[in-house]
């Protein structure tokens, strides 16, 4: 034992025969030298420990987070989709109803050019020829 | 025959036992039977760990 200052400890009866049990398995002759040991040890663990914790916890946190985004990122897509689908929904029923109307053959200088204009406009359904006169199916 | 068994151990190592502690009014008995139960709950290890520092001892010795 180096020298020092030293002081006395109370430990029940039982505890003082493990400690010379485990000094006896080490072949360590000090009772502080053992005590030395088995501190350094027990705290190293108990620094790995609480290091593990430190990660386990970070990696929960992180591993939380992806959850929620991947979550919030589905959520979005099905809105997403919901809404598009609501706004195709929509869009038909908004679409253009088709029209029919007809002209006599005197009124249009030019059929062809008239039916190109129509379909310029992108209006022109149908068009045909009903003897005195034009008929088209047009969009509204 | 008495309970309790003194030890004397350094002033150094009160203090380490002393930073240790769970709670301040853990007693230096149940530091001391905490890491008793350490030492066996991680004997090999321990065992291990004493020998390489033995022979590390005697080589830087040497």
């Amino acid at each position: 034992m180096p020298k020092g200052k030293y002081t006395n400890l109370s430990i029940r009866r039982e505890v003082r025969e493990e400690l010379d049990k485990i000094r006896e398995e080490l072949k360590i002759n000090d009772l502080n030298d053992l005590l030395i040991l088995l501190v350094k040890t027990y705290r190293e663990h108990t620094n790995i420990i609480s290091k593990l914790d430190e990660i386990t916890n970070t990696i929960s946190r992180e591993i939380t987070n992806a959850i929620s985004k991947v979550i919030s990122s589905v959520s979005d897509t099905h809105t997403n989709t919901v809404s598009k689908e609501h706004t195709n929904t929509v869009s038909k029923s908004d679409e253009p109803k088709p029209r029919v109307f007809c002209k006599s053959k005197s009124e249009i200088k030019n059929i062809e050019r008239y039916v190109k204009w129509l379909k310029e406009n992108n209006k022109l359904i149908d068009w045909w020829d009903e003897e005195t006169k034009y008929c088209f199916e047009v969009k509204e | 025959m008495p309970a309790t068994k003194t030890i004397k151990i350094s002033e150094e190592m009160k203090t380490k036992l002393d930073e240790i502690k769970i709670h301040p009014r853990e007693t230096y008995d149940d530091i001391i039977r905490r890491l008793v139960n350490f030492y066996e709950k991680y004997r090999e290890k321990i065992k291990m760990l004493n020998s390489s520092e033995v022979s590390s001892t005697n080589v830087v010795s040497r």
